[in-house]
């Protein structure tokens, strides 16, 4: 499992974890079901027209077996296909806690960026709904910069409520800068 | 006009084809599935979407490769 992996500190509070906007993997497996019904509607345009199977001496019922054969193997690439679009949409996350942002970029199999950064390190965070379909379904970018001299900028397009998740990240680091500012030796 | 039926008759047989085939198929998909399961075990954050997904998968595909070799064992 991951958290056992990231091994979030004691009394550490998950506030939000937040995928990418449903829009984004429905924009992206819709192009994966029209692969998938490719070859369905090139059968149904030679049943439509047989006349221009006839020019090659080809017979459909005599080739039925192959047909079947050469769909299946397409209904078995598009279906991985779909599955390798929906696993880098799933396991693609932002987890907020009361103390840092953990973000977890699945670029593809194999390559994937986890970036951590504290709450009390941030500079700013802006967000941008840029579109009618965005500003309708209410999805955006969310950008965060820190003060850390390795990695300042962190931004993730696509979020769902990219305002309200403003929100909550910003409450949390006014609570997380007012503890330390209160205790400083809470747990950094 | 072209006669495409002839080309089962040419140097290399529809059986054979088909054969090479299901062998490409059948090894990325053990190879895929294998990072699949890998994935989806090791960096998922919902042990039930996790299990849900790779069912979905198997019960998905498992069958169409079931029916590439049954086909290829009618071919001759």
């Amino acid at each position: 499992m991951l958290f056992e992996k990231i091994q979030l500190e004691p009394d550490e509070v998950v506030l939000k974890m937040v995928r990418k906007h449903w829009f984004v993997i429905l924009a992206e497996l819709f192009g994966t079901f029209i692969m998938l019904l490719v070859p369905f509607f090139i059968m149904i345009g030679f049943l439509i027209f047989p006349d221009t199977l006839s020019g090659f001496n080809i017979s459909l019922t005599k080739y039925t077996a192959v047909i079947v054969f050469v769909l299946a193997g397409w209904l078995i690439f598009t279906l991985m296909a779909g599955f390798t679009i929906w696993t880098h949409y799933y396991l693609d996350l932002w987890i907020i806690t009361d103390r840092r942002i953990i973000l977890i970029d699945q670029i593809r199999f194999f390559n994937r960026n986890v970036s951590i950064f504290r709450l009390e390190r941030l500079q700013d965070i802006e967000f941008s709904i840029k579109g009618l379909i965005p500003t309708f379904f209410n999805f955006g970018s969310l950008n965060a910069q820190t003060a850390s001299q390795f990695e300042s900028d962190f931004r993730s397009a696509g979020m769902p409520d990219p305002r309200g998740l403003q929100a909550i990240i910003q409450k949390a680091m006014d609570s997380r800068l007012r503890t330390l500012h209160v205790n400083p030796n809470s747990p950094q | 006009m072209q006669d495409l039926s002839k080309i089962t008759e040419s140097a290399f047989s529809l059986h054979s084809t088909l054969l090479l085939g299901l062998y490409v198929t059948a090894g990325t998909y053990v190879i895929f599935s294998a990072v699949l399961y890998y994935h989806w075990t090791t960096y998922n954050t919902d042990e039930r979407v996790s299990r849900i997904t790779l069912i979905t998968f198997f019960v998905s595909t498992f069958p169409l490769l079931l029916t590439m070799g049954l086909i290829l064992l009618t071919i001759e």
